[in-house]
């Protein structure tokens, strides 16, 4: 075991290669933990190296994170040009024409200790045409553009929601620098032009920079981007593509003007070849086209992008290509690759941030001393390999639970092989409505059920226990949720109100 | 009308399990028009028992809305906040290991690290000094906590003990109150379907219980014994050394808010109190122990693979049998029975349902064996021909594993599904001496003097709240 003079094998130097998000966000984070007098944490970046700038909208989970860097949410999202966001509308995706949303909140309210969209279930069986959706608040509050902060009192019904942002990523890294350089990490700016290894043992000594300065470290954070410039040029760790299962491998960005009322959600449209996204910032409305280069051309996918554009474009269009999937491991020696480095899923719903954030907490809680214990180091991969394998699943059901026969690419799309995983909870859903998950997973029950549900895939019985309510009484129950639902979203202000209000971005954000 | 098969589902009991089971069922399907008939089987030992389970919100009686406090005062039930152990050590110091969880978590570190700091630092190795089940243990005193926004209160966990046949009775009045058949008889064969179902069961006394679907809680499994593909049986003999068991009680009042566990030359005794009571449940090795006065039986450990066949469950003791040390029959049994019911089949057969609840049921079995094992595997006692006998014992490799990962660097990997959670996991390890020899490497981080600060109030809202 490598110790010091003190006897002691602590980390002192961590080096972070890349200040995107995933920079940053780590920067941040490990500089709450870290006292800098025992451990400096240095970032270098080159500012010549664009920044892709994952994910502009985010989930719930990302309270968690700014809760414990301890962000101040009106000044962060006054800093980000942020909006708030109750959840995703999925528009096409089941059939064309039809549209449901993932919300950031429950639906309707147990009875007897059943789940409700088993009630939901019989009443549709017996004829009832209510959608799923009206049973839910964000989602009812959503579509009538209206948003406010949830209550804390749980017996009110605006205690069913959560919410997210929609923001400006580079922003975000910007911020989130600042909050990092207070607490004492130096920013080295240039660019690596060598990546030195120790002869004994393979471990990342050091990296150089062009102008001739080396770095030194004891840990590295490989936040490089899709160049994985430690973990996969450095280290040679492989990486294992999804493709056969998540066929879109570009992605062309555009912003526009924003339109006259911001909606408080992410749309995901579906398209021939792939969807389009449509998130809404207070200064500008981001749009993407992500699409598989196998079933269309970028110059049609990028016409299709404009033509579907709301309001006139702002910039060029940037395209971006990728291959979903994840690097075997996302720790090796004394190498942790954390945001695309470690792997890349398309952001249909919006979990780039959550899986950076998802690995920044892990190697918190499995911090290495210098002699890189080996159970670390596996956990590390095992748990940060499922997160992202769980969040595989759940985006690939989107493109397997469709009826949509109008093209060649939903055709392979339907009828492509999925994981065992993921067939088990379909097969599992559709025999009596029940959703099989583990509670350590991010998506539980409620996202299952939008998903399927929105995209027609209805269980073949429910729970037995629903017909122990009088029928009368669930008429009449449901109709109070929706009556009351409704009532409460229609109390809520405008998005923009609240907006305006609350979090108003700074001019010359 | 109801569209499913299901019309009767018939509990086999003859302990806690069965009651539960039946009770459970009967208010989960009120005006359901599924009628819920309990069959009450003799018991094979005449001296019932003490159950325990836990108590508390996240406990089984307030999940199905029964009054837990009514259920303390009809039965003469007392509550427990641990388990003391003597004589696992060779040197015959006594372990607390307290139900709840222990400090808090300071800077995303968990509360374990800090401790294994103080202790690497200046000695300090009084763990349970952040407990308060442990405190109120200690004192004596504890009342259940209401939610009174207190973070320290919500620390607090514990169990209930309740004698048997007070527990049956207490249950058999609310499924009987619902509409619950109550049917004495003992189970002579089984009327299979020609698909394997079982039809009706045959009683001795020619009586013949027919229904659809069936809940086998009887330690003889009389039920699900009768169906193919049901026997497979994980022995656990290796793992966990008695195959004997003898209740013996005595009518001395004791007022411990703890089990008490005391380890002897051929196995360990049990001490419970319920009501005016005392309950001994003596555990021992038939290869190295003696007869018993009371009323001995042999203990078969292990879990059947199965639980869940076509028509029929087991639960309870037909599932699953572990040495009636921490882990006891009625949680598991009780954790089954939710479980059970929130998969309820609307067809006598669901493959997906059964492997679904087969799946979930062996995960919590070998986490609940694993998590008994633990007190046997950092045992140091090598005293007496059961102890001895402990350096042949085998330990799963999986927890092999947990425990070096432990001991060496504090962490701690909780499972899916799993029966203890990872402060009860933590509370057993370092209790029976697994202290962590590195801590995680943030606990240097913080303000050494913020870090005390916020230990010694922790310490002193638990002598406040005691």
């Amino acid at each position: 075991m490598p110790v010091d003079e003190q006897g002691n094998a602590r980390i002192r130097r961590v080096v972070i290669v890349g200040g995107g998000t995933a920079g940053w966000m780590t920067a941040a984070a490990l500089s709450t933990v870290l006292n800098k007098d025992l451990c400096s944490i240095e970032l270098v970046e080159s500012d010549a190296i664009g920044v892709v700038g994952v994910g502009e909208a985010t989930i719930p989970a990302i309270h968690d994170f700014n809760r414990k860097v301890g962000l101040d949410e009106q000044d962060f999202m006054r800093n980000t040009n942020a909006t708030f966001k109750l959840g995703i509308e999925f528009v096409n995706w089941g059939r064309p024409g039809e549209s449901y949303m993932h919300p950031f909140g429950r639906y309707g309210f147990d009875i007897n200790g059943v789940a409700f969209h088993h009630y939901w279930l019989n009443e549709r069986a017996r004829g009832d045409q209510t959608p799923f959706d009206d049973y839910c608040v964000p989602f009812v509050a959503a579509k009538k553009g209206r948003f406010d902060l949830p209550q804390s009192d749980p017996r009110s019904v605006l205690s069913t929601y959560s919410y997210a942002f929609h923001f400006d990523a580079s922003l975000y890294a910007q911020y989130l620098r600042r909050v990092a350089e207070r607490r004492g990490v130096v920013r080295t700016e240039g660019r690596i032009v060598n990546v030195s290894l120790r002869d004994d043992n393979g471990f990342i000594e050091s990296v150089t920079l062009e102008s001739g300065q080396k770095i030194e470290g004891d840990l590295f954070i490989d936040c490089s981007g899709f160049r994985a410039l430690l973990i996969g040029q450095a280290m040679g760790v492989e990486y294992e593509s999804w493709q056969h299962w998540l066929p879109c491998d570009r992605a062309i960005a555009v912003p526009s003007a924003n339109p006259e009322y911001l909606d408080p959600y992410t749309r995901s449209t579906a398209l021939t070849a792939g969807w389009q996204w449509r998130i809404p910032l207070q200064h500008r409305t981001g749009n993407g086209h992500v699409f598989s280069s196998e079933y269309t051309s970028e110059d049609e996918a990028g016409s299709l992008l404009l033509e579907n554009l709301e309001r006139a474009p702002l910039a060029e269009p940037r395209t971006l290509k990728f291959v979903a999937g994840k690097r075997r491991q996302m720790w090796s020696r004394n190498c942790v690759a954390i945001g695309l480095s470690g792997g890349f899923l398309e952001p249909l719903e919006s979990t780039s941030i959550y899986l950076i954030q998802a690995a920044i907490m892990k190697l918190i809680e499995r911090f290495p001393d210098r002699d890189f214990s080996d159970v670390d180091v596996a956990d590390f991969n095992a748990q940060i390999g499922r997160s992202f394998d769980q969040v595989r699943d759940f985006i690939i059901l989107h493109y397997k639970a469709t009826q949509r026969d109008d093209s060649e690419f939903w055709r392979y799309c339907r009828n492509m092989s999925i994981p065992e995983s993921l067939d088990y909870k379909i097969r599992s859903f559709r025999e009596a409505g029940r959703v099989v998950y583990d509670k350590r997973e991010l998506f539980i029950e409620t996202n299952w059920i939008a998903v399927l549900l929105g995209q027609n895939v209805f269980p073949e019985s429910t729970d037995l226990r629903v017909e122990c309510t009088p029928q009368d009484k669930i008429t009449t129950q449901l109709r109070q949720m929706r009556a009351m639902i409704s009532m409460a979203a229609e109390s809520l202000p405008r998005h923009e109100e609240t907006i305006s209000r609350y979090c108003e971005a700074r001019a010359g954000n | 009308m109801i569209e499913t098969d299901i019309s009767h589902i018939v509990v086999i009991g003859s302990d806690g399990a069965g009651a539960a089971a039946a009770t459970a069922a009967a208010i989960s399907l009120q005006n359901s028009g599924i009628k819920v008939s309990m069959l009450r089987v003799p018991k094979s030992d005449a001296e019932a028992g003490v159950e325990i389970c836990r108590g508390g919100p996240a406990g089984f009686h307030q999940l199905l809305g029964i009054d837990e406090q009514k259920l303390i005062r009809d039965t003469g039930a007392v509550i427990s906040l641990g388990t003391r152990y003597r004589g696992f050590a060779d040197d015959d110091r006594a372990c607390f290991v307290p139900l709840g969880s222990h400090g808090m978590t300071l800077r995303l570190v968990d509360f374990h690290h800090y401790a294994a700091k103080l202790r690497a630092e200046n000695g300090e190795d009084d763990f349970n000094a952040y407990s308060l089940p442990a405190a109120c243990a200690a004192a004596g005193r504890f009342n259940p906590p209401g939610d009174n926004g207190d973070p320290v209160m919500k620390t607090v966990a514990y169990d209930t003990h309740i004698e048997s046949d007070g527990y049956m009775q207490f249950m058999l009045g609310i499924a009987v109150k619902l509409g619950v058949a109550v049917i004495d008889g003992s189970v002579a064969g089984a009327n299979l379907h020609a698909d394997g179902t079982i039809r009706s069961l045959q009683l001795a006394n020619g009586q013949c219980v027919e229904g659809d679907f069936f809940i086998d809680c009887t330690e003889d499994r009389s039920a699900i014994g009768h169906m193919d593909g049901s026997e497979e049986f994980d022995d656990w003999s290796e793992y966990l050394p008695c195959d004997r068991v003898a209740v013996a009680r005595t009518e001395t009042r004791s007022t411990d808010l703890f089990v008490s566990i005391a380890a002897n030359v051929t196995g360990w005794t049990r001490q419970t109190s319920v009501g005016r009571t005392t309950v001994e449940t003596r555990a021992f090795s038939s290869a190295c122990g003696f007869g018993s006065s009371g009323s001995e039986k042999s203990l078969n450990v292990g879990s059947y693979r199965q639980h869940w066949v076509r028509n029929c469950v087991a639960i309870g003791s037909a599932a699953t049998t572990l040495e009636p040390m921490e882990v006891s029959t009625l949680h598991l049994a009780h954790n089954a029975i939710l479980r059970l019911l929130a998969m309820l089949p609307r067809h006598k057969t669901s493959e997906m349902l059964a492997a679904e609840f087969n799946r979930v049921a062996q995960a919590e079995a070998n986490g609940a064996r694993d998590y008994q094992v633990l007190r046997y595997a950092l045992s140091s006692r090598r005293s007496g021909s059961f102890w001895e006998g402990l350096e042949d014992l085998r330990v799963p490799a999986a927890l092999q594993e947990r425990i070096k990962l432990f001991a060496a660097h504090g962490r701690f990997t909780p499972w899916e599904n799993e029966f203890a959670e990872k402060s009860r996991w933590v509370s057993s390890l370092i209790n029976f001496g697994a202290w962590p020899a590195a801590y995680d490497p943030l606990a240097d981080m913080i303000d050494e003097q913020r870090m005390r600060g916020d230990l010694r109030r922790f310490r002193e809202a638990v002598s406040r709240l005691v």
